[in-house]
């Protein structure tokens, strides 16, 4: 009668640390981006980023109306749970948001006044989602050492850049080109229609796409 | 001597500059002090006993320190482990407890105080206590092994605590670092703002430098040193580890209160020393209504921005009524509860007994911006006579420009007047205006304002922008 096979030693270079991965790195990959409206998610797609804004990114919105665009990029990940500080001196209109379909208990706004750097340091890494306005007194440097700050946390920043301001550089950078009313005879403002086009470090080629806020 | 002999010291009346200055002036009793809570510190005693003549002087030297920097109230506990110290301090004035009364002094505790003093999960605690395991005596005498068998690793925390143990012993000296995280700055920072920045990515990168390797840092020692070589040492302790958040925000309190002390360089080194570390625990987060990670780290950065800027730190609020710009109002963080996620959610959701879609409400879309405060501007038509509205809700004549200042806008098209008459029943408080929204350019782009017109003024209160 053959006697059973003895066990099978693990190689002892198996057991080395080196060859152990921490299950703590690994993230599923739809949790390492923030997901967007399926209109920007199909731009964005096209350029590579399948599941929407990768996290720890610089959104720049730039041109006619950066607030309406940004509650919309933003809509998907504050209804998933996602908690926003809206840092700036402009504050939004939360029933416009509510309207669009924000949970409003997940916001939070700041108005920063004189302590922008402070009051950003204390919002990057804590919360997931930082809607700000970059003053005009910050430096340059102060804004990368910001950015910086973005990459190794594992939230997002979106950076209203009013019309006629210069943008800065950032890996996403929404340029809203103009503005639409296509129902406005019928008595009131029902629908805004924003021709948006994406552009930004990390994407190789702009991409033009529109967006809609209220009735469709 | 008991090498595990420690002095807790407790500000009944909190205060973190008070705090800092304590632990400034007890920094001339012993290195070492460890901060362990927003109003605790504490000391390890071997050095100080020998050297201040045994522990009666050494509480004595702590009163006197306190007093010296207007702290009359101090509470001081001496004990044989930290939950020891930290219950005898909560008896108030100095309380000492010998190293022969420990476990006697500790089996008499109820168990809540694993709980409140020690971090022990609140089940755990709860079941013990129903299971008719009410003092610290009670949970010793049971056989170790059977807790953990029970209860996991939290039990066999409870049973150790219970009986006198420490989960870390306390350090009266550097030990062997387990990770060194530094940061050089060529240019020494010494905005407070940007200090506070350095300390956060300091904390991140502790996080991830550990993180890999399965562990948390319970115990560190951050240094801050300036160009002309001040000092500002200070070890931080918890029991469960530091996340990033609750590293970063001890780090940037310990900077913030040493820059206000006045310094004459600013900081150009950075470093922290991970002198304790345990393995990282397995949480399971909520899946339906619990509170998550990220909530928590989110009530931790409003709780930082409420100590910067104060009331300017918000959170929305439903109030109603039919003004589109104001239904949400804005009310400071600090004045609401944000941990209670059902009142979070009461306080932002629209009453649903009386309907929000009253009479004079907007149909459309509202404006993303609001005007604050709300500028006068002028509506004229295309013989520069002004527009008003009339008695019979209609306009004086077609609206062609709107004049903001100096400058003057061709209106595209426009809509209303929608006209609202607020709280009539009020007679100090009653508001007849009426509503429009129109479609200008500016600068050749097309825009959306929303104006609003009463006593015979137009006023700017919303863009869509």
């Amino acid at each position: 009668m053959p006697s059973p096979a003895s066990p099978k030693q693990i190689p002892a270079n198996v057991l080395a640390t080196g060859h152990v991965t921490s299950l703590s790195r690994a993230v599923l990959k739809r949790d390492r981006s923030v997901p967007v409206p399926a209109s920007v998610g199909h731009a964005l797609r096209t350029s590579g980023f399948a599941r929407g804004l990768p996290r720890g990114s610089v959104c720049a919105v730039t041109g006619v109306a950066p607030v309406g665009f940004a509650a919309v990029l933003l809509v998907e990940a504050n209804r998933a749970g996602s908690w926003v500080a809206w840092c700036s001196g402009v504050t939004p209109n939360v029933r416009a948001l509510h309207d669009v379909g924000w949970r409003a208990d997940r916001l939070v706004c700041i108005n920063p006044q004189r302590e922008w750097l402070a009051c950003m340091g204390a919002c990057i890494g804590q919360f997931e989602l930082v809607v700000t306005q970059v003053p005009s007194g910050v430096s340059v440097a102060d804004v990368r050492r910001m950015a910086a700050m973005v990459a190794r946390g594992n939230g997002v920043v979106v950076l209203l850049v009013p019309h006629g301001v210069s943008s800065v550089s950032a890996d996403f950078e929404f340029r809203v080109e103009r503005c639409e009313w296509p129902t406005s005879n019928t008595g009131h403002l029902s629908t805004q229609v924003l021709h948006v086009v994406l552009g930004g470090r990390r994407i190789a080629e702009p991409r033009a796409f529109e967006v809609a806020l209220g009735v469709p | 001597m008991n090498e595990s002999r420690v002095a807790v010291v407790v500000l009944p009346d909190g205060g973190d500059r008070a705090l800092h200055g304590l632990a400034r002036a007890l920094d001339d009793v012993t290195p070492m002090i460890e901060m362990i809570g927003e109003d605790a510190l504490l000391l390890p005693m071997r050095g100080p006993t020998r050297y201040f003549g045994g522990e009666d002087g050494v509480a004595r030297r702590i009163v006197d320190a306190a007093i010296a920097v207007g702290i009359d109230n101090v509470s001081v506990g001496i004990g044989s482990s930290r939950l020891a110290a930290r219950l005898a301090a909560d008896r108030g004035g100095v309380c000492i407890v010998p190293d022969a009364r420990h476990h006697s002094f500790l089996a008499a505790q109820s168990v809540v105080v694993l709980q409140s003093h020690a971090h022990v999960d609140a089940d755990v605690v709860s079941l013990l206590f129903r299971l008719g395991l009410g003092t610290l005596g009670a949970v010793a005498g049971v056989d170790r092994t059977m807790l953990a068998d029970r209860f996991g690793p939290e039990g066999e925390v409870a049973h150790l605590l219970a009986a006198g143990g420490e989960r870390h012993p306390v350090c009266a000296e550097v030990a062997a670092t387990q990770c060194f995280i530094e940061s050089h700055h060529d240019e020494p920072l010494t905005d407070t703002a940007r200090v506070g920045y350095a300390a956060g990515e300091l904390a991140m990168r502790m996080v991830s430098e550990l993180a890999p390797r399965g562990l948390v840092a319970c115990r560190v020692i951050a240094t801050f040193t300036t160009e002309h070589d001040e000092t500002c040492s200070r070890v931080w302790y918890h029991p469960h580890g530091f996340t990033e958040s609750m590293l970063g925000e001890r780090l940037r309190w310990q900077v913030e209160k040493w820059l206000d002390d006045g310094l004459t360089a600013g900081v150009t080194h950075a470093t922290i020393d991970v002198q304790t570390t345990e393995p990282r625990r397995a949480t399971q987060l909520g899946l339906w209504g619990e509170h998550g990670e990220a909530d928590r780290a989110a009530w931790a950065a409003v709780t930082r921005l409420v100590s910067l800027v104060g009331d300017a730190v918000r959170v929305p609020e439903w109030h109603g009524g039919r003004d589109p710009m104001k239904q949400f109002a804005l009310v400071p963080a600090g004045r609401v509860d944000l941990r209670d996620m059902n009142a979070a959610r009461q306080r932002v959701t629209p009453g649903e007994v009386h309907p929000r879609d009253w009479t004079g409400d907007i149909a459309g879309i509202v404006p993303t911006v609001p005007v604050e405060p709300c500028r006068e501007v002028d509506v004229v038509d295309a013989d520069g006579r002004r527009v008003v509205v009339t008695g019979r809700h209609l306009f004086s004549s077609q609206p062609a420009f709107v004049v903001d200042g100096v400058r003057r806008h061709d209106v595209v098209a426009c809509f209303g007047p929608w006209p609202v008459e607020e709280r009539w029943w009020d007679t100090t408080r009653r508001r007849r205006v009426a509503r429009m929204q129109c479609l200008v350019d500016v600068d050749n782009r097309r825009t959306a304002w929303l104006l609003v017109s009463e006593h015979r003024s137009w006023w700017l209160v919303g863009v869509h922008g």
